[in-house]
């Protein structure tokens, strides 16, 4: 180790030494260590590069405000950028690397971009790539984009895993620094289910990083001895690593849980994070303070540092940040810092205090160590080049001077940490005493503000607020507050720093300067929207959690008007970022939704089938033989087998819904367009339904079981919608209506048998159970085969003697085994298209929500002896203009030609333009009967114009095909097959 | 010559779960149950009185509790899963209870079998909340859910019927038959961290003393 860590103390081990990389060379730190401690602790600085001018930067924070020390971590798969290093825990191996620099850290080329600083101003692409138009694309956009951005993706596969998790608590505490400690243990002791969650992997805050005393015991003592007493109390949850990033309506707040981030690997099962939606009554948000930096010259170099993080590193983490140090103060808590530097042996170059008069003890302080102590007087300029050297500082006189040190503690002051404030669109308010905003009206429903985060900094306040807020969200008294020191907060604010010398940076994870804040508002830019949208203050990953107030200050100073009257902006979830796969959690790969899977699926799946997606579904597409050349081979095998001899396709997808009651012929009266209430018992009916607005919704049959019981078959893609719809109808429309629906689609495994030998195959396979030669066309019937209840319906959709066979589900892949061994051939949805297409059934295709029933040529379904959903607006004369396109057959003049869906027909020598185009096809498949591809589609004044020669016009595949156009039912028009 | 034996059953979780770690280190115990008969009943217009007079004579006093709440009697559990609808589950009652049940309302309410519907599984143990939690936004703590609590509600995306039926505790979870497998993936996926037993799957039988439909 370099001798920047201290003899004794602070929260690390060690006893634990765990060695990690930077830019590929070794280090070694303690267990408790932050990546940013344990570099400070080696005596690296030097940490990252600005964003845009490649400046190099260090540590300037020890929280998750930190803007600048953003390294990768970690490496191939696992490797994540813009991880902030003041939050990294030190693990044994880590591997940390430095971004946005080429070729190395200490040398890299992009810093020539601060040449260009004069002119990489705000608005600089704006006023720059406004010419020539063309270089954009392919010019001025790719080189944008190579240089934006800082760290680097993996772009493998991430392989660890993240989990969601629902919390639920009475009390959520945010924040376990002492106001969030105090607010846990009041509620936690009256017995209300508390959480408490806090971003760090160590709960106390500032107590384990400053000299404070309660109750006479050590702050960090008194913290470990809150954390255990809540430990211990089984209705509190502790949840450190936890950063609650967002409050949501109905008192529910999302956080993310770094579950395995300190380990290199995460455990077996183990999740990397875990996404928390807490759903809590009350809150008490106890986020704390951030401290703000201040805005003079070269205040970005590294070894310039917030007094707080001097004072964290120092006493948490053991180590002295700097062996020469300045400090440049605007108030009291600045003189923290020096009295712990003191503490700690480090050599004080200098106190600054902008104010004119400081208490009469910091004076002592400074003249008892011999410190050299500037009142009224500012830094205006930091030297060095990646470290810093030496400060430039004005006195009150006026007159400058250099100083050498390789450490400036900054203390600005303190903004209130309201981010979870705004999230449902609280306004923060303007604290003019304390120079800041605190949280306004309007906070989110059940949250109450604690400590410094409402502008009562001191520890005093903090536990007062914490302990009397913790009792309120439980309804009990705040017990007594135990006793503290005085803790000194007071402070002067300083926006401007007259006679700056170089750049002063407001933003630095933006680089936004002083200057970018003075052009915003020579330009009109001077509401803070503005401000924020031109110079992109406020928009880096840490959305100006530093930078803000500091920019909105300079803003207001610029344009006369007070802090209150320029305002500030609202903070948005999240308060920190979060990683995509945290939000995802395991809903990705095949878990990505969930999967619907027939009764029969397994036995599909073992006779090689392959599946396509039907919404959630899975469903066999064709079943590929040994030996197969393609999919049409399969597929022109499974048409020719049904067609010749018998096979089973698994239906069970299709929705079925069970209607009852006595008003259930009235409800299908009403949903239907033809009439259903007239259906005899035992009987099946092909339905059309139309939408209110006259287009076909969906078709499918329709089977009465008794005299108050329909079963309804709806498609696939619609089951959901057509209950859904059947629910308005009979709930909204007509609640007087005896009738109910239910869903039964999951009860039954459904096949269809279909050939002319499905008859005798069932029969073979039913015996004397039931004589199905019986079952006249469109019969339904229910009976018992044994133990197994079985609904068999007389329905074709491919035109051939089928059925469909309905078993309770636990019975399905037996039932699919059974009509297989039996010698029928499996087919998939593609055999099932093909036979339909053949047999001119509309389809999804078809059923797309713009066609009518008439074109459709369903026309004379639509009833005109009753009253239903649709017939109204389906007599609009846009839906029943002649010129609609209507459905047609369409066959190649080149039977070698193949036909695919979504070409336009054009008449030939037409111009391939959108106005000529007269329809266009919706189906198309090889026909296996005929030998050669066939179409349906959709052609104006279609029904007339069979035997008419049109083009298809298909430019995006493989050209034009001339098409015949025809009936749309290809094979068996009269339907003699159906008796077969 | 025509076979003429039954057809085998396969019950919905079938080989889905599989053990995660020593037995006797899981805070979680899968236990797939079989054989329930299942029926959904919506009782008709002004009948619930009638309905719930009819149930609780003929079923041990079983009340039909409005909301979504669970009553027990023997081998038949009622849960309100909408307003005058209820799911039903008897054991071992898979061939025949939704009829019985159909003869016993008749005219009174719409029973639809759901036998097959649905797979049921028990989740229990100290580990079964936090795992159900993972996919479930419903406050599962003993203050606020408890043995006889009930939710129609969804776990990662799968929509569910879950209800309480012990203070260990013990949870029995309704899913769609078809959603089974993507179910047992969740619930291994979330609860495989503190460790997974399973029971083989117990088929219900019926006890000694149940009812004689």
């Amino acid at each position: 180790m370099s001798g920047h860590r201290l003899p004794q103390g602070g929260a690390i081990d060690r006893t634990r030494p765990l060695g990690f990389t930077f830019d590929d060379k070794p280090f070694q730190a303690y267990a408790g260590d932050t990546l940013a401690s344990a570099l400070l602790a080696n005596g690296v600085g030097l940490v990252g590069r600005s964003f845009k001018y490649h400046r190099p930067r260090g540590v300037v924070t020890a929280g998750s405000e930190e803007p600048n020390a953003m390294v990768e971590l970690r490496t191939g798969s696992r490797r994540e950028p813009n991880t902030k290093a003041t939050t990294v825990e030190i693990f044994e191996g880590l591997k940390a690397a430095s971004q946005n620099r080429w070729p190395s850290l200490a040398f890299d080329v992009g810093a020539v971009n601060s040449l260009f600083s004069p002119v990489l101003v705000a608005g600089f692409y704006y006023k720059t790539f406004m010419w020539p138009a063309a270089f954009w694309e392919r010019v001025y956009e790719p080189a944008i984009r190579k240089a934006a951005g800082l760290g680097r993706g993996a772009g493998l596969p991430d392989p660890d895993t993240y989990e969601k998790a629902n919390g639920f608590c009475d009390v959520l505490v945010i924040g376990g620094g002492p106001a969030g400690l105090a607010a846990a243990l009041t509620a936690g002791r009256a017995g209300a289910r508390t959480i408490l969650a806090d971003e760090d992997f160590l709960f106390g805050g500032r107590l384990n990083a400053e000299h404070l005393e309660i109750d006479g015991m050590a702050g960090a003592d008194w913290a470990a001895r809150a954390v255990a007493e809540l430990a211990a109390l089984p209705n509190v949850t502790l949840m450190p690593r936890t950063t609650v990033y967002g409050v949501y309506d109905g008192e529910t707040y999302g956080a993310l849980e770094r579950v395995a981030d300190h380990l290199a690997v995460p455990a077996p099962h183990m999740p990397r994070q875990r996404q928390w939606r807490i759903h809590a009554r009350q809150s008490v948000l106890a986020a704390g303070a951030i401290e703000r930096p201040l805005v003079f010259g070269g205040n970005d170099r590294p070894g310039v540092m917030s007094a707080a993080a001097v004072r964290t590193y120092l006493n948490r983490f053991a180590l002295a940040p700097g062996r020469r140090a300045a400090v440049f103060t605007t108030g009291d808590d600045g003189w923290k810092t020096v009295a712990d530097l003191i503490a700690a042996g480090v050599e004080i170059a200098a106190v600054i205090d902008a104010r004119g008069g400081i208490a009469r003890a910091w004076e002592a302080m400074a003249a008892a160590h011999d410190i050299r102590l500037f009142t009224g007087a500012s830094v205006t300029g930091t030297r060095g080049g990646q470290a810093l050297r030496a400060i430039r500082v004005r006195d009150a006189g006026g007159r400058t001077r250099t100083i050498a040190c390789d450490l400036l503690a900054v203390a600005g002051g303190w903004n209130p940490n309201v981010a979870l404030t705004t999230h449902l669109g609280g306004k923060p308010e303007w604290d003019a005493g304390l120079s800041a905003f605190v949280p306004g009206r309007g906070l989110p429903p059940g949250m109450t503000v604690a400590g410094a985060c409402a502008g009562r900094l001191s520890l005093g306040d903090c536990l007062a607020d914490g302990f009397r807020l913790g009792a309120e969200a439980v309804g009990g008294a705040a017990p007594a507050v135990p006793s503290t020191a005085p803790d000194p907060m007071g402070s002067t604010p300083l926006w401007r720093i007259a006679d700056a010398r170089g750049k002063c940076f407001v933003d630095f994870q933006h680089d936004v300067t002083d200057k970018d804040v003075e052009l915003a508002a020579r330009e009109g830019f001077r509401s803070i929207e503005h401000l924020k949208r031109y110079t992109t203050l406020g928009m880096a990953t840490d959305q100006g959690k530093t930078a803000n107030l500091n920019g909105h200050a300079l803003m207001a100073a610029l344009t006369g008007r007070g802090i209150a009257e320029t305002g500030t902006t609202r903070f948005r979830p999240p308060y920190v970022p979060v990683a995509i796969g945290a939000l995802a959690g395991p809903h990705r790969g095949q878990d990505f939704k969930p999967v619907r899977l027939t009764a029969a699926h397994a036995v599909s799946a073992e006779w090689g089938a392959v599946f396509t997606e039907a919404g959630l579904w899975l469903r066999p597409q064709y079943y590929p033989k040994p030996g197969e050349a393609d999919w049409l081979e399969t597929v022109t095998r499974e048409v020719k087998a049904v067609r010749g001899d018998v096979g089973i396709c698994d239906v069970s997808t299709l929705g079925r819904i069970e209607i009852q009651g006595p008003d259930a012929g009235r409800l299908l009266d009403l949903a239907y367009c033809n009439l259903f209430s007239t259906l005899a018992i035992g009987k099946a009916r092909y339905g059309l339904m139309l939408r209110e607005d006259g287009f076909v919704m969906d078709d499918g049959t329709t089977a009465r079981l008794g005299p108050d019981r329909f079963v309804m078959s709806t498609t696939t893609a619609n089951a959901a919608k057509v209950m859904q719809h059947l629910d308005f109808l009979r709930q909204v429309l007509h609640p007087e209506w005896d009738v109910q629906c239910a869903s039964a689609t999951e009860h039954w495994a459904m096949f269809a048998v279909a050939g002319p030998r499905a008859c005798a195959l069932l029969q073979e396979m039913l015996g004397d159970a039931f004589d199905v030669a019986a079952l006249p066309p469109m019969g339904a019937v229910q009976f018992r085969w044994g133990e197994v209840a079985v609904r068999l319906f007389r329905l074709s959709f491919s035109g051939e003697r089928a059925y469909e066979i309905a078993v309770p589900a636990r019975f399905g892949a037996a039932l699919m085994r059974r009509v297989h061994d039996l010698g029928a051939t499996p087919y998939g949805t593609e055999a099932l298209g093909a036979m339909r297409i053949e047999k001119g059934h509309v389809s999804g295709p078809e059923l797309n929500g713009q066609t009518t029933a008439a074109d459709l040529g369903l026309g004379r379904m639509m009833s005109r002896k009753k009253d239903y959903i649709g017939r109204v607006l389906a007599a609009r004369p846009g839906l029943t203009d002649p010129a609609r396109p209507a459905l047609v057959g369409l066959k190649p003049l080149d039977k070698t030609r193949r036909l695919r869906g979504g070409g336009h027909f054009l008449k030939p020598g037409a111009a391939p333009v959108i106005a000529n185009a007269e329809g266009h096809v919706t189906s198309a498949t090889y026909s296996p009967m005929l030998g050669h591809w066939i179409a349906l589609g959709l052609l104006a004044h279609g029904t007339s114009r069979h035997g008419e020669t049109l083009l298809v016009h298909d430019p995006l595949r493989d050209g034009d095909t001339l098409v015949e156009i025809c009936d749309p039912v290809f094979y068996d028009p009269e339907g003699h097959r159906l008796d077969a | 010559m025509p076979e003429t034996t039954p057809l085998e059953a396969k019950d919905a979780f079938a080989d889905l779960f599989q053990a995660v770690g020593p037995a006797e280190m899981a805070r979680l115990t899968v236990t797939p149950l079989a054989g329930f008969g299942i029926a959904g009943f919506t009782v008709r217009p002004g009948q619930m009185v009638e309905a719930a007079r009819r149930i609780a004579a003929r079923y041990d006093g079983l009340s039909l509790l409005p909301g979504p709440r669970a009553a027990f009697a023997g081998p038949l559990t009622v849960i309100g899963t909408g307003p005058e609808s209820f799911l039903a589950l008897m054991e071992d009652g898979a061939d025949d209870f939704a009829e019985s049940l159909t003869g016993l309302l008749d005219g009174i309410a719409s029973v639809t079998d759901q036998s097959d519907g649905y797979g049921v599984l028990r989740l229990s143990g100290p580990g079964a909340i936090e795992t159900l939690n993972k996919g479930i936004a419903v406050d599962l703590h003993p203050s606020v859910f408890g043995p006889g609590a009930a939710a129609v509600t969804n776990a990662g995306h799968i929509n569910v019927i879950l209800w309480q039926v012990d203070a260990m505790p013990s949870f029995h979870l309704a899913v769609f038959r078809s959603m089974a497998a993507s179910l047992a993936r969740f619930i291994t996926e979330s609860g495989a961290a503190g460790g997974i037993a399973t029971s083989q799957v117990a088929s219900s039988r019926r006890r000694p003393g149940s009812f004689n439909d």
